[in-house]
């Protein structure tokens, strides 16, 4: 059976404008690259080992959801997304990602549940745990369409607790 | 799935001009392609509208964000109020699909019936202050044959000799805890999603992942079952693209025409004898109160001024707990098994109506984004580590509707099409919080009585059950539509979705929803036999 794919991706990006909290993609489009400078790339990087710190993680995987956060961080988003970064740094009287570890997290206490955390920290749940290189690491398996599903790999394999009657 | 390969049946060339004969349903969802394929097999030609477009069932993609962005009703609503998606989610307050087949692409497959006391909330709860109850104007047995019916077309596990599941590791987890704190009505069964190949849908691989669109075709979805049997009738004519922004009536105020935004952008008025709307509660609703006229000032069929009122969704909550064994909750049924012992209504708990507590096995990303955001850290980064030992619950409890909770046009605000967006208003009900912290403490046990380490408890901020905003009512002045979800002001409007439910119940509403459009549907085809409508 052929399939008319009438679906059409684009007319989806309309949700890029409306649910920024939801999946993390923030603003309406207008900015340039909206890449940000490479300190504030190193920044959003710290920020998020430190507010997901998982050892058994690479430090590449992290690198590369804060530049997955840059690239989609455009106009107003990319913008609040710097000033937070500098307000960060202001109030560590310098560079916060070059403090100790103990004090880089009492900066971040203090700025816990303002609407810049909470959307980097958004961003980061869909950057980190959206990426089945990450979660693979805590025993997802992610997509099993082409493995035929769990069917025979595992779904009603638990044995520590008796089957339902 | 492929909407143009019943050719052989003609499909492809059925279209219905442009003639005051036609029945016209809007919305494809359970309830409004359930009424659509009854009135064709029946022999009356239906024009199907739907705003979105086929999702071929092979290009549903098993990644929550991708899926998400997939199905997701593009255009914003405001939401308002003291619930959490106010805060959380201000712009898309409830997760509703736009696409052929509506929300039954992302539904678990819960086909519950509703219970006896629940039609009767009025009755049976009292007078609860602040809340806007009142009896269906249906029974339990009005809706009983119905049910039956629609368990039949779902191919329910556990009705019509329809073998269950094999329990799956998440819903073994919940039912030993849920024994061994001692709940006793625990079940796998009543799910509408095959076990092995029935009616055309084949039988469950175990997925993984029912709510981003399910892959394998054994869930049923209207897209799958009713709307390709509807269009191989052809009398179906279905058009997609096509958004309702309007429904006009003539000078006795009966309905006429449905004006709408077809799929390349151009406004056409189709002309109509019937008209069933069934676009989800806040869209209904919102159509209704767009299509206000000199007649109907207030919105069309309002002069109640109930329209959009006693919007319910479901209280929701989720618990999830890690153990010293492995669990793999990811692993097949998202929703494989339910706990109905705190669905009853017992008011020494602190709150009116019940909950049921459905296993669900979720993805490690909607894990995260439902832990408290409050937690963040060291102590989170442990927890998720911890996924492959993790269980998962999700809670769905009854909403008291209040006449405030509302759904009203946005004065000022448009959507991408120029129409006024809608605000959707909650104010949870006091209780609300005595029936979250009473399965909280219900659930930390559950888990604990079988080893957890960490439980962890989350309100899910967005709606998915939309109810409530076109209620049924035996009097004209407490509701919008009657017994038969016919409009008490219109006579040739009715509303065939979720929006006629006057209250919540502790139950996901699907089954419901599909049993009142099937008894809708011999309703108005038994009238227009008799010439009437």
């Amino acid at each position: 059976m052929t399939n008319q794919h009438l679906w059409q991706p684009s007319r989806r990006a309309l949700l890029a404008g409306i649910l920024p909290v939801m999946i993390g993609i923030s603003g309406c489009g207008g900015g340039a690259s909206g890449a940000l400078g490479k300190d504030a790339l190193l920044t959003v990087t710290q920020l998020l080992r430190d507010m997901f710190p998982h050892r058994s993680l690479a430090a590449a995987l992290y690198a590369s959801a804060a530049e997955n956060i840059a690239t989609n961080a455009r106009g107003s988003a990319r913008t609040a997304l710097q000033d937070g970064l500098d307000a960060l740094n202001d109030s560590s009287s310098g560079a916060w990602r070059a403090l100790p570890a103990d004090q880089r997290l009492a900066a971040l206490q203090k700025i816990a549940g303002t609407p810049f955390f909470n959307q980097l920290r958004f961003s980061g749940l869909v950057a980190l745990y959206g990426n089945l290189n990450v979660t693979r690491n805590f025993g997802y398996q992610g997509p099993s369409w082409e493995e035929g599903g769990y069917l025979g790999r595992g779904f009603n394999d638990l044995n520590w607790l008796p089957d339902p009657k | 799935m492929n909407y143009t390969s019943n050719s052989n049946s003609n499909t492809e060339s059925f279209a219905i001009s442009n003639n005051d004969s036609t029945i016209v349903v809007i919305g494809s969802g359970a309830g409004g392609a359930s009424v659509a394929h009854e009135l064709v097999v029946r022999g009356f030609p239906v024009l199907l509208l739907e705003a979105g477009q086929p999702i071929p069932v092979d290009s549903f993609v098993q990644d929550d964000v991708a899926a998400f962005r997939q199905l997701s009703w593009p255009e914003p609503r405001i939401a308002t109020g003291n619930w959490r998606a106010a805060t959380v989610a201000p712009e898309s307050p409830s997760w509703t699909v736009q696409a052929v087949g509506g929300a039954t692409l992302h539904w678990n497959g819960l086909a519950f019936r509703m219970q006896e006391h629940e039609f009767r909330p009025r009755s049976v709860y009292g007078n609860v202050e602040g809340a806007s109850l009142i009896d269906w104007p249906i029974a339990l047995a009005d809706l009983a044959p119905f049910y039956d019916r629609a368990e039949d077309k779902l191919g329910v596990t556990g009705t019509h000799g329809i073998e269950p599941h094999d329990a799956n590791n998440n819903y073994k987890v919940l039912w030993n805890g849920a024994r061994a704190v001692g709940y006793r009505n625990m079940s796998n069964t009543r799910l509408a999603i095959n076990n092995m190949p029935r009616d055309d849908r084949a039988g469950c691989i175990h997925l993984g992942f029912c709510n981003q669109g399910c892959k394998s075709g054994a869930k049923w979805t209207s897209a799958t079952s009713e709307i390709p049997k509807a269009l191989a009738t052809g009398r179906l004519d279905l058009r997609t693209g096509a958004m309702a922004v309007r429904i006009e009536h003539d000078g006795r105020g009966k309905a006429n025409a449905v004006i709408y935004r077809d799929a390349a952008g151009k406004m056409q008025r189709q002309k109509a004898r019937l008209v069933c709307v069934a676009a989800n509660a806040i869209e209904t609703a919102r159509l209704l109160l767009m299509s206000d006229s000199a007649m109907f000032p207030r919105g069309l069929a309002n002069g109640s001024d109930q329209v959009g009122r006693n919007y319910t969704r479901h209280l929701a909550g989720a618990a999830f707990a890690t153990f010293p064994m492995p669990v793999n909750m990811h692993r097949g049924i998202t929703t494989s098994g339910v706990v109905y012992d705190e669905a009853r209504h017992d008011p020494s708990r602190g709150f009116a109506g019940g909950y049921l507590i459905e296993a669900c096995g979720l993805a490690p990303f909607t894990v995260s984004s439902l832990l408290d955001p409050s937690d963040w850290g060291a102590p989170n980064a442990a927890f998720m580590e911890q996924y492959d030992h993790m269980a998962g619950v999700l809670i769905n409890g009854e909403d008291m509707p209040r006449a405030d909770n509302r759904i009203t046009l946005d004065a000022e605000r448009k959507d991408s099409l120029g129409l006024p967006v809608p605000r959707v208003h909650v104010d949870e009900h006091p209780t609300a919080d005595a029936m979250r912290a009473h399965w909280t403490k219900q659930t930390d046990a559950l888990f604990r009585a079988v080893g957890a380490t960490d439980v962890r408890h989350a309100v899910p901020a967005l709606a998915a059950h939309n109810m409530g905003t076109a209620r049924m009512s035996a009097r004209p002045e407490d509701g919008v539509v009657d017994r038969f979800g016919r409009a008490h002001e219109v006579p040739n409007l009715f509303i065939s979705d979720g929006s006629v439910f006057p209250s919540s119940s502790s139950e996901n509403p699907t089954l419901t929803i599909v049993a009142l459009a099937l008894r809708q549907a011999d309703y108005i085809a038994s009238a227009l036999k008799r010439g009437e409508l």
